[in-house]
């Protein structure tokens, strides 16, 4: 036996070669498989920002659609629903709406009977160029009055409203020009006076229905409007090949109160 | 003095042979050995990482689901029900697996059906009234949905 016999060198360095090369492709064809598994469907989807988008295109719709003595122009309503079919049939969502019954709201925050009944309507107000409130009904109060109040930074009344079949005022002719009394239900009150930044906030609103209206400057020299009429709700459907959705959402319907004069 | 290489003296060709075979042998039991390993390292690494991915997934569902049905109720409205495909692959680096949320812990949690059980868990987080449904699935070729039940308000996936 000859160690030093170079025959078959090649051989040995073939083999090697080929061994390397089955090494590698053993190692690029795994991490192929393995990547080939990494999850691809990973972006956030924009069904929520649909919906969303629906809603206030509807809302807004609705309100458009509203007029005052009228109701619900009807024509008006059912071409936008046609309309927002075709673009949204596109983008392969099926919509459709449904309406309830038009009611009058609570004086909560959202409206609805269930909703807070200590709430802020406008922060950081500086003036109040309009502001009405129309009382529809009156459910039991248990001995609390229903109030609008403008409190400052220090929760120092500047003035208050408060309701519990007729209206009480507190510092109220000192702070508007026009303070009128409509029956024992609508009070109208305009041109307020310049005063301390104040939030306006309402007490006990869940067991009186109505409307409200407050315009003016905030402090920051934005105009503001504030405005609750009648209400109703809608519910909304959308649905897609991945996501159906259902949601009733009530509508506020703009409160047109110059037509409302006694 | 005998030449130390070409001394052939007590060397026998098939002790040599059998010598070189166990040698190749036990190197190739090693290579073998090491390389299992490293695949079923690189395995759990990949199971693991995709769990983070679709773990994340449905945590970002399950958050996006909570803030409309929040935003919803915040105007006095309510979500009659909602329903969301949750696109999960059958296996993950070849292995089954399942699916958990754990209501108590509020986390999601993936394990695979394996011996080893390489387990993956995030947190998602709540703010609704909203609650989640604990429960169990076992990824099959089915569709699985997350569903919100206004009934119950809750939250499920199924």
């Amino acid at each position: 036996m000859q160690i030093f016999d170079e025959d078959g060198q090649l051989l040995l360095a073939a083999a090697f070669s080929i061994a390397i090369l089955v090494l590698v492709s053993t190692v690029l064809l795994n991490s192929i498989i393995f990547t080939s598994n990494i999850a691809a469907d990973s972006g956030s989807d924009t069904m929520i920002y649909k919906n969303n988008n629906l809603i206030q295109a509807t809302t807004n719709a609705y309100q458009n659609a509203y007029e005052h003595d009228i109701g619900l122009n009807q024509t008006y309503l059912s071409d936008f629903e046609s309309n927002l079919k075709r673009m949204y049939a596109q983008e392969g969502y099926l919509i459709s709406t449904r309406q309830h019954d038009i009611f009058t709201p609570y004086f909560t925050e959202t409206g609805m009977a269930g909703g807070a009944g200590d709430w802020i309507v406008v922060k950081n107000v500086k003036t109040v160029k309009n502001m009405v409130f129309e009382i529809e009904s009156l459910e039991s109060l248990d001995g609390t009055d229903f109030e609008v109040k403008a409190l400052d930074s220090n929760n120092n009344i500047n003035w208050s409203i408060s309701y519990n079949g007729s209206f009480e005022l507190d510092n109220v002719d000192e702070s508007f020009d026009n303070v009128d009394e409509i029956g024992n239900s609508t009070i109208r009150l305009s041109n307020g006076n310049d005063s301390s930044v104040h939030n306006i906030v309402i007490r006990n609103g869940s067991q009186v229905t109505g409307y409200y209206l407050i315009e003016g400057t905030l402090d920051n020299s934005v105009e503001y409007h504030e405005q609750r009429g009648k209400m109703i709700n809608v519910t909304f459907n959308i649905n897609s090949a991945r996501h159906s959705t259902s949601t009733t959402i009530p509508i506020s319907l703009p409160f047109n109160y110059s037509n409302n004069e006694a | 003095m005998k030449k130390l290489v070409n001394d052939e003296n007590a060397v026998s060709v098939s002790v040599g042979y059998i010598l070189t075979f166990a040698i190749t042998a036990l190197v190739i039991v090693l290579i073998m050995g090491s390389f299992f390993m490293l695949v079923e390292q690189t395995e759990n690494r990949v199971s693991y990482d995709e769990y983070k991915v679709y773990a994340n997934l449905i945590s970002n569902q399950i958050s996006e689901m909570d803030r409309f049905i929040y935003s919803i109720e915040s105007q006095g409205g309510a979500v009659n029900s909602m329903e969301y495909e949750v696109k999960l692959p059958l296996t993950i680096a070849g292995n089954y697996y399942t699916v958990e949320l754990c209501n108590s812990s509020e986390e999601i949690i993936f394990t695979s059906q394996t011996p080893t059980s390489t387990q993956f868990r995030t947190p998602y987080s709540i703010n609704s009234n909203t609650e989640i449904a604990s429960g169990i699935i076992y990824v099959s070729h089915k569709n699985h949905y997350l569903i919100y039940d206004n009934e119950t308000k809750m939250i499920m996936l199924e």
